[in-house]
């Protein structure tokens, strides 16, 4: 029975693979065959010691239907149909604003082809722009406060 | 927006690089930002240490284990950011 997960199991990421550890509280001295006595209040990590079905998950961003059917700022995204071979008619699976940050990427790119260090550099500087153009717009907080009549004294 | 639209807003003529550049832009964007999360289960093995990551993976955003004690809820962990000193040290 797993508890407390939060607190008491801990990962490190090696490339490819997540290593899972668990703490394990020693919370008294133990006294082993031959006499010795183990530090006092040592806590230390182990492996899983249990085997929990379903009991790891990962959380991650991905290439999720890159390119689809429909156009995703009018069509809900659960009636998108992801396009395997994307051709010249398929939307890209980015709002408005994202989309014309990719445009951005595109021009550093072709400008970088052809050698245009300094114009390739302006475009990923929009591209950038666009990115946090499109962050700041989540932002939006509407603040209200009370009218000195009512305010509470 | 089109693949064609952003050709044309590129001033491209070459649509499969144009499409190359545009899934470079979505990773580009997909690693640095959350647009899409994606989550991935597997079952933990007593005495195994590792685990596979996704290999569509582009960017970590957390790692949770379920609390069976507190009405099977993931909760998510820490990172350990050095290699940790295991006693009992079973895997290879």
């Amino acid at each position: 029975m797993s508890y407390d997960t939060h607190k008491n199991w801990f990962y490190k990421r090696h490339g490819k693979i997540i290593r899972l550890y668990r703490l394990r509280k020693t919370s008294h001295r133990v006294v082993d065959s031959e006499g010795r006595v183990s530090p006092s209040g040592s806590d230390e990590l182990i492996y899983p010691d249990e085997t929990i079905p379903n009991g790891l998950r990962v959380e991650y961003t991905a290439l999720v239907k890159p390119f689809v059917n429909g156009d995703p700022d009018t069509v809900a995204d659960a009636s998108l149909v992801e396009v395997t071979s994307p051709k010249e008619g398929s939307h890209v699976n980015l709002n408005r604003m994202l989309s014309l940050a990719v445009v951005e990427y595109v021009k550093a790119q072709f400008a970088e082809r052809k050698g245009d260090i300094k114009a390739k550099e302006y475009f990923m500087n929009q591209f950038y722009n666009k990115l946090a153009d499109n962050e700041s717009n989540k932002n939006d907080v509407f603040v209200a406060g009370t009218m000195r009549p009512f305010a509470l004294k | 927006m089109t693949i064609l639209e952003m050709m044309e807003r590129s001033n491209s003529r070459e649509t499969n690089l144009s499409i190359a550049f545009i899934k470079d832009a979505i990773v580009r964007i997909q690693s640095t930002y959350e647009v899409v999360l994606k989550n991935n289960k597997q079952t933990i093995t007593k005495n195994t240490r590792d685990y596979s990551l996704p290999t569509e993976l582009i960017a970590l955003d957390n790692v949770s284990i379920l609390d069976t004690e507190d009405d099977n809820k993931y909760k998510i962990i820490r990172r350990l950011t050095d290699d940790p000193i295991v006693i009992d040290d079973t895997s290879p």
